[in-house]
């Protein structure tokens, strides 16, 4: 029966120091332990009342608040202390994980809202860069048909210039021929003028018919006699000696009107011209021969030089 | 008969109060060294996290504590290395952290930067 009060007894002792220690808060350690306490009570629930803490680091606060609790029932000033020094640095570091994990948060949406940038910005580009090579499509196109239209211009030019100077070179080339033709009828000058001889095969003997031989040179002559329509014509018919005097007479003038009447039927003025026959009077070689008469067996054709009549330069 | 009792009393005191204090004091060595293990480990991740650089003040006192925890393992007293190592853990892994943080607020403020910068060159662009 005495055994108890008797350990009793033994133990007090021990259990008095602590006793006074729990509940007696005077002493420093105790006053700074509990300061510490308040720190971290404080420290949790500033991160307790933290949207981003209660969103991003759960785990964090649960250990922060397991921490403060375990400071709160400490037993003596020394757990209390290190325990709430645990307990403030935990509730920090949710708070800190908080803010760390809500900037995470934001750096993605802010990495989205650059992808966004970019694609827009590259979409853009790409817009102008079609719209400047459009417009270097139509200037292109502007100055290709520019240039199409001014080499048609030139073509044409060319082609007018070139159709100009064939013109030229055939009028040219008349004229040449028509001089050649006439030099072809043998027309020699002389001071009655430019006198051509239509050569004596024309007509055969006694006849006043212009062979067909003849008609390549009455044709020359019909030509260039309307390219000259201010020159007129005396035409001399001329005979051999053969045959009787009034004969030959008649026989010239027959040929020279002969000559006249194919000219006038290719559309030669007929007042333009005038006519003698001259019978064997003017032979131009003697006729003592065969050759010489069929050179005396003529026509010849004066052309007139401007202003000047038949008669002036008649025989 | 009586005093029998009270000497095996009186035994059972002294290893009633002995015997928590023995084991307390052989059993405080492995806690220690594993809180000690906690500390160096978070130590070391802060410092990965760059807390040099961007938080060097509160690096500097987990690695103070750290030491401490050293010295106090080195001189056997478990108590001690306890508590210090304990709190070089806490305030390490409060430095880690923060220069995570910093870390990050850093990227946040160079994208917002460059998010401005794409957006005028965006407004200068024809729509």
């Amino acid at each position: 029966m005495t055994l108890v009060p008797s350990l009793l007894r033994r133990l007090v002792p021990g259990l008095v120091p602590l006793a006074v220690l729990a509940g007696c808060a005077s002493s420093a350690p105790e006053q700074a332990a509990r300061a510490q306490l308040t720190k971290a009570q404080t420290a949790y629930r500033q991160a307790q009342s933290d949207p981003n803490v209660q969103a991003h680091a759960q785990l964090q606060l649960a250990d922060a608040q397991k921490a403060v609790q375990a400071a709160e029932q400490a037993q003596n000033a020394e757990d209390m202390q290190q325990l709430g020094y645990l307990a403030e640095k935990k509730a920090q570091t949710a708070s800190v994980v908080g803010a760390m994990r809500k900037t995470e948060q934001d750096t993605q949406m802010m990495g989205r809202e650059t992808q966004d940038i970019l694609l827009q910005k590259r979409d853009r580009e790409l817009k102008a860069a079609l719209a400047d090579a459009d417009q270097a499509r139509a200037s292109a196109e502007a100055r290709a048909r520019d240039a199409e239209a001014k080499a048609r211009e030139a073509e044409q030019a060319r082609a007018q210039a070139e159709q100009a100077r064939q013109t030229a070179e055939a009028e040219q080339a008349k004229t040449a021929a028509l001089a050649k033709e006439l030099a072809d009828l043998k027309a020699q000058q002389t001071n009655r003028g430019l006198v051509l001889t239509v050569g004596d095969v024309l007509f055969a003997t006694g006849r006043a018919e212009v062979a067909a031989g003849g008609m390549r040179s009455i044709d020359k002559l019909a030509e260039w006699l309307k390219k000259n329509p201010t020159r007129n014509l005396l035409i001399e018919g001329h005979t051999d000696n053969t045959g009787p005097e009034d004969f030959n007479m008649k026989l010239s003038q027959q040929r020279a009107e002969a000559v006249r009447d194919q000219l006038v039927s290719r559309g030669v003025g007929a007042d333009r011209i005038t006519t003698k026959g001259y019978g064997p009077k003017y032979p131009v070689v003697a006729n003592d021969s065969a050759s010489g008469r069929q050179q005396n067996r003529r026509v010849e054709v004066v052309v007139l030089n401007e202003g000047a009549t038949a008669e002036s330069v008649a025989r | 008969m009586k005093q029998t009792i009270r000497r095996i009393a009186r035994g059972l005191v002294w290893i009633a109060i002995g015997t928590p204090l023995a084991a307390g004091c052989s059993s405080n060595a492995p806690l220690a060294s594993t809180k000690l293990a906690q500390a160096e480990r978070a130590v070391d991740e802060a410092q990965q996290a760059g807390a040099a650089v961007s938080v060097p003040v509160e690096l500097r006192t987990a690695e103070d504590k750290l030491k401490a925890a050293r010295a106090a393992m080195a001189n056997k007293d478990y108590d001690q290395a306890i508590k210090v190592a304990e709190q070089a853990a806490v305030d390490a892994d409060y430095a880690r952290a923060r220069a995570a943080n910093e870390r990050v607020k850093r990227m946040a403020d160079e994208m917002r930067a460059n998010i401005q910068t794409l957006r005028q060159e965006l407004d200068r662009l024809p729509q």
